[in-house]
């Protein structure tokens, strides 16, 4: 179903859950991955994904349409994955300015449903060297195959911001794999 | 003058010294020439004389084709004439180019190998594309026309790129490899979830959302017990306050009905609906008690709000109870 036609089904009262219910099969497992990359943990991206859609399920009808209705789930996504990791950081005494990674690579190593091999794994390590804004530019890149413009509003960077901090990440991490070999 | 002296020369086979070998006497161009003609016919004439002599069978005079006679004054005129001529203009006036003598026994030359090579292999000739020549005048008019653009505007597309755009775009390239790398030896998704997680979440998700929709009601808070309860609570109180008075009057010359009556505190919580409706029914009157059996239907949970209908107004839920009141 086009997005147009979820927003107008969910302006309408007595067609608003069919509605939400085509926006969930239609970006459920979207948003979870987006969720799943940042936070690590299956139960954690649970989680989190089950607070964003019901978000935006108290907030869709105030969407304005200024945006793609993907864009702005992703934004909330997003906002949502960065309060986590600030909560986190918070409950493990880490000052704000500095990133989850040796958290979130214990997560990585000792949870369970990664099926990934060494080097795989290696890949997910030097991602958690990087800032989390950094990452979360990779992930979008790398992963999902969204365009600048369109991590441009989600994120609400420039499109040359973006594509220097991907060069950056990218560089990062191929340092990483070489200082590991 | 001192005559030569020729005797001490040496003396030819001639006997004739080298200075006396001069030939003192001139004769006419290409002499000898047609005198050797003239006596190889004169020959001719007399041996054929000489036949026409001896055998008298073939004695006949020597024949002339016809008419030879009549037109060979003209044939002897226009012989002499083409010999002037000859004698004013002796040269054709055609020219040829320079070397064209020179060369042109290599021009035959080449044109006999030619021949020859075609006779060994006669498919030699070059091969076009089909249509080549009906699309050649067209590809020629767009080639001069493309001449004409480029000498009009020349090479420059107009079109501008942002500053370091080509250092960027070189960095992104190169990102762009080491990604493809990337993807291809180590892919993409590595996490994994559990078996039917995906189809558990729409319904948590569903259950968190849809399931719990908070509709737009007018909550009152209602007292604990009925209005009528109320009523009951102070009817029966002072029902039995004025029995415990009077029993306490009857009593106080005895201690135990004394006990009796201070304990005797109503406590209604206790006591169910139907047992006040009960006593109610003995001392209220009729209008009252249907009222308040109404009341007691209701199922009331101490816990729960009462809920109202929504599209009554509060000022009007306000009046009604102040006025039950």
């Amino acid at each position: 179903m086009e997005d147009a036609q979820i927003i107008s089904m969910f302006a309408d009262e007595s067609s608003r859950e069919a509605a939400f219910k085509q926006l969930l099969k239609k970006y459920q497992q979207k948003i979870y991955w987006h969720v799943r990359r940042m936070v690590i943990d299956h139960d954690d991206a649970d989680d989190v994904t089950q607070d964003i859609f019901v978000k935006v399920w108290r907030n869709l009808d105030k969407f304005r349409e200024d945006s793609q209705l993907y864009t702005w789930l992703y934004r909330i996504a997003t906002n949502e994955c960065i309060t986590f990791l600030n909560k986190k950081k918070q409950k493990n005494n880490v000052s704000l300015d500095d990133d989850n990674s040796s958290y979130l690579s214990e997560t990585l190593a000792d949870g369970s449903y990664f099926n990934g091999d060494k080097a795989q794994m290696k890949l997910q390590q030097a991602l958690l060297t990087l800032p989390e804004k950094q990452r979360l530019v990779f992930n979008m890149k790398y992963f999902e195959d969204l365009k600048y413009d369109e991590i441009s509003s989600i994120l609400g960077t420039s499109v040359g911001a973006l594509k220097a901090s991907y060069h950056l990440a990218v560089k990062k991490i191929e340092h990483f794999f070489n200082s590991q070999d | 003058m001192k005559e030569n002296n020729t005797y001490n020369e040496e003396l030819g086979g001639k006997n004739l010294p080298d200075s006396l070998r001069v030939n003192p006497f001139a004769i006419p161009t290409n002499f000898f020439a047609e005198q050797e003609n003239q006596i190889l016919h004169q020959i001719m004439l007399e041996s054929l004389r000489d036949f026409n002599e001896n055998d008298e069978s073939n004695a006949t005079e020597a024949k002339v084709p016809e008419g030879y006679f009549d037109t060979l004054e003209n044939n002897i005129f226009a012989k002499i004439a083409e010999q002037d001529l000859k004698d004013q203009v002796s040269e054709e006036g055609f020219i040829v180019p320079d070397q064209y003598f020179e060369q042109f026994g290599q021009t035959i030359e080449g044109r006999l190998a030619e021949e020859n090579l075609k006779s060994f292999s006669p498919t030699l000739e070059y091969q076009i594309p089909e249509d080549y020549f009906a699309k050649a005048e067209e590809s020629i008019f767009a080639k001069i026309a493309e001449q004409n653009l480029r000498d009009t505007i020349g090479n420059d597309t107009g079109f501008t790129v942002p500053t370091e755009y080509f250092t960027q775009a070189t960095a992104e390239i190169e990102d762009r490899i080491l990604i493809e790398k990337w993807s291809k030896d180590l892919g993409k998704e590595h996490f994994a979830v559990p078996t039917g997680y995906f189809d558990q979440l729409s319904d948590n998700i569903l259950a968190k959302t849809v399931g719990d929709i908070p509709e737009k009601i007018k909550v009152i808070t209602l007292p604990k017990r009925p209005i009528w309860k109320k009523y009951a609570a102070a009817a029966v109180a002072i029902i039995v306050g004025s029995g415990a008075y009077f029993g306490l009057q009857n009593s106080n010359s005895n201690p135990q009905l004394q006990q009796q009556v201070a304990s005797s505190e109503v406590n209604l919580e206790n006591i169910s609906d139907e047992e006040i409706l009960g006593y109610l029914a003995q001392v209220s009157e009729g209008e009252d008690l249907i009222q308040l059996a109404e009341f007691a239907t209701d199922e009331y949970n101490d816990d729960e709000k009462t809920q109202l209908d929504s599209n009554i107004d509060d000022d009007e839920i306000e009046d009604y109870l102040n006025y039950m009141l």
